[in-house]
């Protein structure tokens, strides 16, 4: 099985549209999505058979006012000042480190479960054709600590395995922390989606660094090239020597805005399945040639 | 007055509006902070002059094993798993660490010290325009980013009438921490699906917080799509609406001034700190 | 000597191995004299980071020798190592007490290196 990550340094690059492009041009292949601080790839891909679980990571404190002898221990010791002057447990502070817990004179706090939010095995129907989708939601304020992205792979790793696919394309989630460790375990090829702006070659870099750490290889899509072609033409001579191959470069595109913005696969049309089309058809080939390596 | 300016989503043109936001307010000598210290961009499109960097540090424990007797007791209790305990020493994990420092405080033989750990640096610097210029950067592979914002949001050269916070997308931890204790949260989102989906939770997350919100959607093109439903839905204000303009997006790419480009966007921008300042009166 | 520890998905030894380490839901524990297995809850799993060095702990507490993985990533890959806990390369899609009759045939690889 092969999986392969969608990943930009910053949001708003157009990963997600991009996501959703390949699972439709992949012959057969599980969709995930990551980005489970704030999941798109499911407008795009409207699943119609879900099936929802909770989901839970660290835990949090409940004070028991009627125990508490008002002695401030917990409240000194507390380093996230989630305990207030009344003895309230600020949930959204709480770290879950147990401390007050423990240093309790009176044990009147307990230490429960955190509910952080719920993932989703779904079904989506592709004109025609059924891709399974996972992703997840998580609570607004809670910690995104990865265990909700490896929770969402793992699940979709089980499905592939059982059901035989093949490919996971999966939509990573913005950035370079926790999450998007998360999301590269076990990763095969990383499609990193870059526009060329100044912040754009920045992320990119930062992303290639995090990638050289963990020794995971990219290929580079450049979106919106034409927004600065100068920028464009220095990223694409950067990764060449960083030997990162390029899958290509796509123009600014009115028409795949406004297909995302009324929740289209940008590939439903015609103009643009053609745009689309040969880069998939590039990063398809460096997975192969990787596959030939190791 | 601390104003967040945030969104659900990354690529909304939420550093554009905080950086035009502090080019306005320059006369005011407005503090801009950039808390999105995963990828701070915001120095990349504004003009400034850096005068400090200062290391950032958390504390995490280190064992001093001529004391310690293996008992465990810090390996047990720790929730992160960031001490394990071996036949003849403790290994300590600072990248599962939180800093909580319960371990330091239950060691029975006062074996465990807090040191400080480097997690980034606060950058300081001078707005080429007025004001200043506040930047966490985290170290890459650093995971822990809180105490970085923390940290940032802490740091000034001088205190201004304007603070204005530049905060990480999302509404997770980092999110939160940047957006907390402001006076009020503009929230940039974009007229789409993926924008109204995003605002959503982001206004949740808001309401969470107790702080008053309102939204400026940009790269409006005439229609609010469905973030006019959401915004009515949940009786958050639509401020202000940034028009599309390729023209802006080219120039903005290239890291040239926006309002010069765009004049409008003085006037719109104008326009969110007024009905921002009779909202928090 | 030692006990050998296999990462499993259920508290039997007919169960069918768990490819992750720090994840994995049970250790089948087996010790060599006695030729029996006793059955570890991982009570690292819940835990929202650090699932791998807290599992590794539970071992070191249970007088394990070598674990049979399919996959271990870094942070406890220290562990056991400094520990002194070999680390053989498992296999997906196969029963505990199978597994353990090929690390006792010697068929499996020792792992070097972290693998997740």
């Amino acid at each position: 099985m092969k999986e392969l990550l969608v990943l930009s340094g910053k949001g708003g690059t157009g990963k997600t549209s991009l996501t959703a492009s390949f699972v439709c041009l992949a012959e057969k292949a599980i969709a995930c999505d990551y980005d489970v601080d704030a999941s798109n790839l499911p407008i795009l891909l409207k699943p119609v058979d879900s099936e929802g679980h909770e989901f839970s990571a660290g835990l949090t404190a409940n004070l028991d006012k009627d125990i508490c002898i008002d002695c401030g221990l917990c409240r000194d010791l507390c380093r996230f000042d989630a305990i207030s002057i009344e003895y309230e447990i600020i949930t959204l502070s709480c770290e879950g480190c147990g401390f007050c817990s423990e240093v309790c004179p009176v044990d009147a706090i307990s230490m429960s479960e955190r509910p952080s939010g719920r993932w989703f095995a779904s079904m989506s129907d592709i004109d025609g054709k059924m891709v399974p989708l996972f992703h997840a939601e998580l609570r607004p304020g809670e910690e995104n600590s990865g265990k909700l992205v490896a929770q969402v792979k793992s699940s979709a790793r089980q499905k592939a395995k059982e059901e035989g696919y093949s490919l996971l394309i999966s939509d990573g989630s913005p950035g370079i922390g926790c999450p998007v460790i998360s999301s590269l375990v076990e990763a095969n090829l990383v499609v990193i989606v870059a526009e060329p702006s100044v912040s754009g070659f920045h992320d990119l870099k930062r992303v290639r660094e995090l990638l050289a750490l963990r020794g995971v290889r990219s290929t580079l899509l450049i979106n919106k090239w034409d927004l600065n072609p100068e920028a464009s033409e220095a990223m694409e001579k950067w990764a060449q020597e960083c030997d990162i191959p390029c899958a290509g470069r796509l123009p600014y595109s009115s028409e795949l805005a406004a297909a995302v913005a009324v929740g289209e696969v940008p590939v439903s049309r015609k103009e643009l399945h053609d745009l689309i089309l040969p880069l998939w058809e590039n990063i398809v080939k460096t997975l192969e040639k990787q596959n030939q390596i190791s | 007055m601390e104003i967040a300016v945030a969104s659900g989503k990354g690529g909304t043109g939420k550093t554009l509006v905080a950086t035009c936001l502090a080019r306005i307010l320059a006369e005011y000598n407005p503090i801009l902070i950039d808390a999105d210290v995963e990828e701070p961009n915001a120095g990349l499109v504004i003009p400034h002059r850096v005068i400090d960097t200062k290391p950032a540090f958390r504390p995490v424990p280190e064992v001093d094993m001529k004391s310690c007797t293996l008992c465990g007791k810090c390996a047990e209790l720790c929730r992160f798993n960031a001490l394990v305990v071996l036949p003849s020493e403790v290994m300590v994990f600072t990248e599962l660490c939180h800093s909580c420092g319960l371990c330091a405080y239950i060691c029975p033989e006062n074996a465990i010290n807090e040191v400080n750990h480097k997690i980034g640096v606060v950058e300081e610097s001078d707005l080429l325009s007025g004001g200043q210029l506040i930047t966490g950067r985290l170290l890459v592979g650093e995971v822990q980013s809180p105490p970085l914002i923390k940290a940032a949001r802490a740091t000034r050269r001088q205190d201004s009438e304007y603070r204005l916070v530049d905060c990480p997308p999302g509404t997770t931890c980092p999110a939160i921490e940047s957006i907390r204790d402001s006076d009020f949260c503009l929230l940039v989102t974009e007229p789409s699906l993926f924008g109204a989906h995003d605002l959503e939770l982001s206004i949740a997350a808001t309401k969470l917080l107790d702080i008053r919100t309102g939204i400026i959607i940009n790269r409006w093109q005439g229609d609010d799509c469905d973030v006019g439903i959401i915004a009515r839905e949940q009786d958050i204000p639509i401020l202000e609406r940034i028009p599309y303009s390729l023209e802006l997006a080219k120039s903005y790419a290239k890291g040239e001034n926006p309002l010069t480009v765009m004049p409008e966007l003085q006037v719109i921008l104008e326009n969110v700190i007024k009905s921002v300042k009779e909202r928090v009166a | 000597m030692k006990n050998i520890a296999i990462c499993s998905s259920e508290d039997k030894a007919e169960a069918m191995v768990d490819g992750r380490f720090g994840r994995c839901s049970y250790f089948m524990v087996w010790n060599p004299e006695s030729s029996d297995f006793k059955s570890l809850k991982n009570t690292g799993i819940d835990a929202a980071h650090g699932a791998g060095t807290g599992a590794a702990q539970v071992l070191l507490q249970n007088n394990v020798g070598v674990v049979l993985t399919s996959r271990v990533g870094p942070k406890a890959f220290q562990v056991l190592n400094s520990a002194g806990i070999k680390i053989f390369q498992g296999q997906d899609n196969i029963s505990v007490q199978a597994l353990l009759g090929k690390y006792l045939d010697q068929q499996l690889q020792e792992l070097k290196q972290p693998n997740n």
